[in-house]
């Protein structure tokens, strides 16, 4: 797998996009200054425009309502956005892998309870359960002021257990498959462990599984992103800025981190004149999914080329 | 002497909410260094019953009574940890499919001592000279390569003799060989019971052949039982069983054997009326020439032995009745 998987140009085209705009956020204080709030347009003194500007007033994204220029932001935003999200999705897989292994081995009479458990959560709407538990946080952020690493780290937590049910079922099915094959029985018939066999047989069996998961709970993460920030929920919290017109300003909360979803929560009402300020991330959006559909579909030809090499 | 003794053997499956007897009331044994073969026809219990006697059933399976005693502990009372003392070191088996029954993304080295680093019977460092021992051992004239190979790059000859390897690596006192020939050609078939009959003899092991060849059993058994539903209907050494079959059903799997030189149109079958329905896909049988009315498939069998070692099941006690 490790090197058919380089041969895979999905795979290589994916990957170097994803890594691409995580490299760039990184590098991006070297080449951008930052953001600056810009909300009037002047030309020979005179006013003629408010922000959000045009693309083709700011090229090449134009700006948000605050003025900002896109470009510069979603540059900035890349870094938080994806690797929190890859962070979301590795340690809900790592998580469901952990507990699927003693659900599968113990649970065996409650199981068909909690599979009917397990599914029924399957068709709650996931960005509404995620929006039912972040919320009390950002009031209490916004009445007692959480600390950055605190509200980041207890977002992640409840956004890494929302996903980790249903992956726990789909886990201990999978490992359910694989234990009962007949290898694994000629392996217990030569007086091998259970745990023997997990570690032996049955993890590595499921590693390729647990990327491939990996990488559809990474799209997953950034569609509830997405969501959330419509639901004006900004992972790392918020900041106040001002807002308003020449004749009074008032406070607004902003993302803190300018993720994208933030972008997308804090711009929602432009959406119908100028809809640059919405389809601008969820473009950049789009083109994470699309890169990380490119890494699966590489990784799905890689694996059913290893299977139909082990049948042959 | 005796090495395993099965006694009225019941396994069942449970399927939604029924319970389905797979085995019912199995019992024979197997002596030291003795070939015994098991000879049925698919779902008859078989398999089922070498893997109760290594306690590996599908979760789904449960033996429900009887014992199976192995050099005089009933490992069904034994617990996990000794139990897992027996499999592979005292009690090993070979598997029907060598395609399936090694792992494909393992290399065949690493498979092959895995028994023997579990059992701890030789240091770490000296498991790949003894895997490699093995590999020559079972005629692999190249087993510094096999060793570093994975099972798809392998025939299935290759494959099956890889099986061995792992089944006689611990060197156990008796081999379950479940159907170990059924994917093979016949040339590789011969080279592979050869193999392990030349080990049988060089170690004393004692085989429970599993098998639905006949052809086999008269060339590699000493004893054979055939089963039917979950049942053994008749039990004799290899001679006798061969001379004087008794029970219907073991007439009717003999005329089913092609005989070169009786040529016929059609293959002989048996044509067993359809009874009742039992656990496991299995049926009571009940061929045409079985003149007994409904009352007698429905009377409780016995194993009655019509003459020493040679045992029949009948389904009432006055068996020259039915026999006829």
């Amino acid at each position: 797998m490790r090197l058919a998987i380089w041969k895979q140009p999905q795979f290589l085209i994916g990957s170097f996009i994803l890594l691409s705009m995580i490299i760039l956020s990184f590098m991006s204080p070297l080449f951008f200054d930052p953001p600056q709030e810009v909300k009037y347009l002047y030309e020979d003194g005179k006013l003629v425009d408010v922000a959000p500007f045009s693309p083709s007033q700011v090229p090449p994204f134009g700006t948000d309502k605050f003025g900002r220029n896109l470009l510069t932001l979603l540059i900035n935003g890349a870094k938080y956005t994806l690797l929190i999200a890859i962070v979301i999705a590795v340690f809900r897989v790592f998580l469901s892998g952990l507990f699927a292994i003693v659900y599968h081995h113990y649970n065996v009479k409650l199981r068909p309870l909690l599979e009917d458990l397990v599914e029924s959560t399957i068709f709650v709407p996931t960005s509404i359960l995620a929006y039912l538990l972040l919320a009390p946080l950002a009031v209490k952020q916004a009445q007692e002021g959480i600390g950055f690493f605190e509200i980041v780290v207890i977002q992640c937590i409840i956004l890494i257990f929302i996903g980790v049910p249903p992956l726990i079922s789909i886990f201990s099915k999978d490992m359910g498959r694989i234990t009962r094959k007949e290898h694994i029985v000629s392996t217990l018939s030569l007086g091998a462990k259970h745990r023997y066999v997990y570690i032996k047989h049955v993890l590595p069996e499921m590693g390729s599984r647990f990327l491939l998961v990996i990488a559809q709970q990474i799209i997953q993460v950034l569609i509830l992103l997405a969501h959330l920030g419509v639901l004006l929920i900004f992972l790392g919290g918020v900041k106040t800025i001002l807002d308003g017109d020449l004749l009074s300003t008032h406070e607004v909360f902003v993302s803190l981190t300018g993720e994208w979803s933030g972008l997308i929560g804090n711009n929602f009402q432009e959406i119908v004149h100028s809809p640059h300020v919405i389809l601008v991330p969820l473009g950049f959006f789009s083109l994470t999914i699309f890169s990380m559909n490119l890494i699966i579909n590489g990784m799905q030809n890689t694996m059913k080329k290893i299977e139909r090499g082990a049948g042959s | 002497m005796k090495l395993l003794e099965v006694q009225n053997l019941k396994v069942s499956f449970r399927s939604r909410k029924e319970e389905l007897n797979a085995i019912d009331d199995i019992s024979f044994s197997i002596n030291k260094g003795e070939t015994v073969a098991l000879i049925g026809e698919s779902g008859s219990g078989k398999s089922v019953t070498s893997l109760s006697v290594l306690g590996l059933l599908p979760k789904n399976g449960r033996v429900v009574g009887g014992h199976i005693f192995y050099e005089n502990k009933d490992l069904l009372r034994l617990g996990k940890k000794e139990l897992g003392k027996i499999r592979g070191k005292q009690i090993s088996m070979i598997f029907q499919d060598a395609s399936i029954s090694l792992n494909p993304s393992m290399k065949i080295g690493k498979q092959i001592t895995q028994g023997l680093a579990y059992h701890r019977i030789i240091a770490r460092k000296e498991l790949k000279r003894e895997a490699l021992r093995l590999l020559a051992k079972v005629g692999f004239h190249k087993p510094k390569e096999v060793f570093n190979q994975y099972p798809g790059q392998l025939s299935g000859g290759m494959k099956q003799r890889v099986l061995i390897t792992m089944a006689i690596s611990c060197n156990p006192q008796l081999i379950i060989a479940d159907e170990p020939t059924t994917a093979l050609d016949v040339t590789t078939q011969k080279q592979i019971l050869d193999l392990m009959n030349d080990y049988k003899q060089s170690t004393n092991t004692s085989i429970l052949l599993i098998t639905h060849d006949f052809g086999l059993v008269a060339e590699y058994a000493d004893r054979v039982m055939v089963m039917f539903g979950g049942k053994i209907v008749e039990a004799a050494d290899v001679f006798t069983l061969f001379k004087k079959p008794i029970h219907p059903y073991t007439k009717g799997l003999m005329n089913s054997i092609p005989k070169i030189e009786e040529p016929r149109n059609h293959l002989q079958t048996i044509k067993d009326a359809v009874i009742e329905e039992t656990a496991y896909e299995g049926r009571i049988f009940a061929p045409e020439t079985f003149s007994a009315d409904e009352k007698v498939y429905h009377s409780p069998s016995t194993l009655i032995e019509v003459e020493p070692g040679h045992h029949v099941r009948f389904f009432n006690e006055s068996s020259e009745v039915l026999i006829r």
